[in-house]
């Protein structure tokens, strides 16, 4: 039998039908308030004597009984939740399964563990844990063994529940089980809609086994905020976009990155204000940017949806639809490598998904040189042509090419040329360093080539300490939700670890060149190419390869999700690998298809 | 919307233009939405805003004048976050421009959004 902790003989210190249930909003703490740090020790018995001699905190145990879902995201999820929510945290990680849902942590108190999940978007519910074991005779044999505990659960209105894992049980198999505790004697009423305390069995199978390996029982004390997700849910989403994010993740991100009430996000690549709403939900104020303005303002009846007026579809009839209107301050347009913002550490978080340069690729403003209308000076610099060509020296900078004039008077747009994923990454980064406040953090996406990727490619900067790096796998290619924490004041001179030279590279053999990815692998290789480099032009390769075997699949595959449409340019398109574990997620990243208006090719940032 | 907390990040980025800020507006059409106070959010912001450049800028807008200086303790002073709460959150420019007052560069704002995209050789 494997050892454990012993559990506390002693009744708990705040035993007793719990009166607070996880609901209502969370009380939010100071964002200034320093946090105590979580720990994670490899197996502490709950009396071990702390390392200075002091007396050991007195602990509990508890179950955390997660959603089988995005299993990379939980433990990182719930340390954050630890620190948001101001609760020292133990987790028991040597006895934890990634392939199942519980975890057993020590937490000071009930209090704290409703707290602690509260706002989980990953966690079900939490129990006091009183009991395990692999069987039932050794299980209830414990139980009988310590009928004080059961002394403030005597007479108040009780209920079982039976929750089971990799098996689903009928009803009366349940009702059996619950049977088996009734040597505990209980005198009060059962209620099953709000008893003053449900107990809890938790059985946990192996697959397509007909037994549980094991067993867990005690008191739930609360719930995780997973009603969160269908509020959120993108069938009710009043505007869409292709690209706006799952609310399962979405709000994770939230968790991640410590959003709360009395906050300042942004999110600088908004594209359709996903991140707004369910960051505006935590409670936080949200600014947005993004260097398309049409996904702020909203194309029109193709993506209204829900009995929105035609035309009437944008960031704002979403904002308006789950009435945040005081917490979604203003959407900008503009170039997040041109950025006019301010100096100074302005955000609390940074929460954003930026172009992965498939559907949506990233751009930059630039000239386009190969065009005659402009020049390039000597010292580097360029100039419209008209200009250059006078003899006056500083003509051009007299004459810039303004974007507002009678022609345009809402702005031309201007050129851009494509910006390349490993530098939006270096460069988000280190805007993160400058930008967020010490104690923020920034949460985003990061797509990756699994073959290719290693820890080393997620860019660094000495203001950040890396929070967590959670994987969300594809099949040949994956994304990370990577988080970090701004932990120093930023000073002149700190940058981001850079993709400079390879992104030179890059541009050297053209823009969107065909072979611009060859060209990188044949050269000697100082340092790693990172997963995410070229990633548009791997991304595509895969279905290439994938074509031959799978034409027959992708025209019906692509029939089944483009509403009616199939252009020969859906049936190019690899089909993606559906996450294993995805279930109750809304579809992440459909095969890129025409947008409504039935553009195809359409370049923008989200 | 172009709320002043907004405007009051904002400066102009136009290559070695070092003096844009705060922006000026010009032809602002000014609406004023009412909405809830959050004081937690006002306070945890204070540090972080110019308080120079909001209250110039509320001045060019003809709105009530704020104080010179942010009070000792304004977490306390219940009519400074108002009027710094009206100032900041429920004033909204819907169109008009943003100039720089160095460089005079226009930056547009149409339904309440500003564009601030540059020109291919001002950046």
């Amino acid at each position: 039998m494997a050892t454990r902790p012993p559990s506390s003989s002693a009744p708990r210190a705040d035993a007793g039908p719990s009166t607070a249930k996880a609901s209502g909003p969370a009380p939010s703490p100071s964002p200034a308030a320093p946090r105590p740090p979580v720990t994670k020790s490899p197996a502490p018995p709950a009396t071990a004597p702390a390392p200075n001699g002091a007396a050991p905190p007195e602990r509990n145990r508890y179950l955390v009984h997660f959603a089988q879902a995005h299993e990379d995201f939980r433990l990182a999820e719930l340390r954050s939740l630890a620190k948001l929510e101001n609760v020292d945290l133990v987790m028991e990680e040597h006895r934890y399964d990634r392939d199942r849902p519980f975890l057993t942590v020590q937490l000071a108190s009930d209090a704290d563990a409703i707290k602690l999940v509260r706002r989980s978007i990953l966690v079900k519910a939490i129990y006091a844990l009183w009991e395990e074991s692999r069987s039932y005779e050794a299980l209830l044999d414990q139980i009988r063994r310590k009928p004080e505990r059961n002394a403030p659960y005597m007479t108040c209105s009780f209920k079982f529940v039976v929750e089971t894992f990799n098996n689903s049980r009928a009803l009366d198999y349940k009702v059996a089980i619950i049977n088996r505790f009734a040597f505990m004697a209980f005198t009060g009423p059962i209620d099953l809609k709000s008893p003053d305390v449900t107990l809890g069995v938790l059985e946990d199978y192996d697959y397509k086994s007909d037994v549980p390996r094991y067993l867990y029982f005690g008191i739930q004390l609360g719930f995780g905020n997973r009603p969160a997700i269908d509020k959120f849910s993108l069938k009710k989403r009043t505007y869409l976009g292709t690209t706006s994010m799952d609310p399962q993740l979405s709000l994770i991100m939230g968790n991640l990155g410590l959003v709360r009430p009395g906050t300042l996000v942004y999110d600088p690549f908004v594209g359709t204000g996903s991140f707004l709403v369910t960051m505006a939900h935590f409670g936080a104020v949200t600014i947005g940017s993004d260097i398309d303005g049409r996904q702020i303002r909203g194309t029109g009846k193709g993506n209204a949806r829900r009995g929105a007026k035609p035309g009437s579809a944008s960031v704002w009839s979403n904002v308006e639809q789950y009435g945040l209107q005081d917490r979604v301050v203003d959407c900008l347009v503009y170039d997040m490598a041109h950025h006019p913002l301010r100096a100074g550490e302005l955000f609390d978080a940074i929460i954003t998904d930026p172009p992965y340069g498939v559907r949506a690729g990233a751009k930059k403003i630039g000239a386009d040189l190969k065009r005659a209308e402009w020049v390039k000076r000597p010292d580097g610099s360029i100039a419209p042509a008209a200009a250059a060509a006078t003899t006056e020296p500083h003509a051009a900078e007299q004459a810039p090419r303004q974007l507002v004039s009678a022609k345009h008077p809402h702005g031309r747009y201007p050129q851009t040329v494509p910006y390349d994923l490993d530098a939006v990454m270096a460069d988000l980064t280190d805007f993160a360093g400058r930008y967020l406040r010490v104690g923020g953090r920034i949460a985003y996406w990061l797509p990756t080539v699994k073959a290719e990727y290693a820890d080393e490619d997620i860019p660094t900067h000495p203001a950040l300490t890396l929070v967590a790096n959670c994987e969300q796998p594809f099949g040949q290619w994956s994304r990370r939700l990577v988080t970090l924490e701004k932990t120093r004041t930023w000073v002149e001179g700190m940058h981001s670890s850079g993709s400079g030279q390879l992104s030179a590279k890059l541009e050297r053999a053209g823009p969107g060149a065909p072979g611009a990815l060859d060209s990188v692998k044949s050269e000697p290789k100082p340092t790693k190419t990172p997963g995410h480099k070229g990633f548009r032009e791997k991304y595509f390769a895969f279905g290439l390869q994938a074509k031959d075997g799978q034409q027959a699949k992708d025209g019906q595959q692509a029939k089944d999700t483009q509403q009616g449409k199939d252009t020969p340019q859906t049936k190019a398109v690899p089909q993606l690998a559906r996450p294993s574990a995805d279930r109750g997620a809304t579809a992440v990243e459909p095969p890129a298809r025409s947008s409504a208006n039935g553009k195809t090719g359409h370049v923008g940032s989200k | 919307m172009v709320r002043l907390l907004t405007h009051n990040m904002l400066q102009c980025h136009v290559k070695n233009c070092t003096n844009g800020f705060p922006l000026r507006f010009q032809d602002p059409v000014i609406e004023q939405h009412e909405q809830e106070i959050n004081k937690e959010f006002l306070v945890n912001m204070l540090p972080r805003i110019d308080w120079n450049a909001l209250r110039t800028t509320v001045d060019q807008l003809g709105l009530p004048e704020l104080p010179a200086a942010v009070p000792e303790n304004p977490a306390e002073d219940e009519a400074f976050l108002a009027a710094l709460h009206r100032a900041l959150m429920e004033v909204n420019i819907q169109s008009g421009s943003m100039v720089c007052p160095e460089c005079e560069h226009v930056y547009p704002i149409r339904d309440g959004i500003p564009n601030m995209l540059l020109s291919e050789d001002e950046v």
